[in-house]
């Protein structure tokens, strides 16, 4: 994914910053962007199809030869224009919020399943314990790390 | 324990142009890319130590 986001980078003089955690990118075009006339389709559409298609084109030279792409992947995307700089960094810093919150409960969900919970039960344990009393979970002897 | 994502941000300060600048023009054209894996961007010290990267 990193190697994918640099590639668009590279591609895209534009983009002047990107964030991205699990399974999405975010990049963000300056004001003064003219990509496309700023047209959003067409922005939109090639810098999500330049980082699919780097996924695949670099997905050997990072994974190795032993382990092929089991499937093709995709991805979707979207546009949105903020207003002002703080618009920006008010939606970087929800989507770091929301890093920490899945770190959070992939943490304690295999440490659940290390000491011993199915799956299922790891999964139950989590959805009715909110995201701020996790570590308290994590301190409970019987999934202590 | 909490990882924080990764940013990649293009920046005039630093050393010159580095191997994952391309040549796709624009306004960043001519600026270092910089990645990092640790950065706290909820917080102000990124932001006032890359004051210039969403000019």
């Amino acid at each position: 994914m990193n190697r994918c986001a640099q590639a668009v980078l590279a591609e895209f003089g534009d983009v002047v910053f990107a964030y991205g955690e699990s399974d999405e990118y975010s990049f963000v075009l300056g004001r003064s962007a003219a990509l496309y006339g700023r047209r959003t389709s067409k922005i939109v559409t090639s810098i999500c199809s330049s980082f699919t298609a780097h996924y695949v084109f670099l997905w050997a030279q990072v994974m190795g030869p032993d382990t092929p792409l089991l499937a093709p992947p995709s991805f979707d995307g979207r546009a949105v224009c903020y207003p002002s700089l703080d618009n920006i960094r008010d939606y970087l810093s929800w989507r770091q919020a929301d890093c920490h919150i899945n770190n959070l409960y992939n943490t304690c969900f295999w440490a659940l399943v290390h000491g011993g919970a199915t799956a299922q039960e790891a999964h139950a344990r989590l959805s009715v314990t909110a995201p701020c009393h996790h570590c308290v979970v994590l301190s409970q002897p019987a999934v202590s790390t | 324990m909490f990882r924080k994502g990764t940013v990649l941000v293009r920046t005039a300060k630093g050393p010159a142009a580095a191997a994952a600048e391309g040549e796709g023009g624009g306004s960043g054209k001519g600026k270092r890319v910089v990645l990092t894996l640790h950065d706290d961007i909820i917080g102000k010290a990124f932001w006032d130590h890359y004051d210039d990267v969403l000019l």
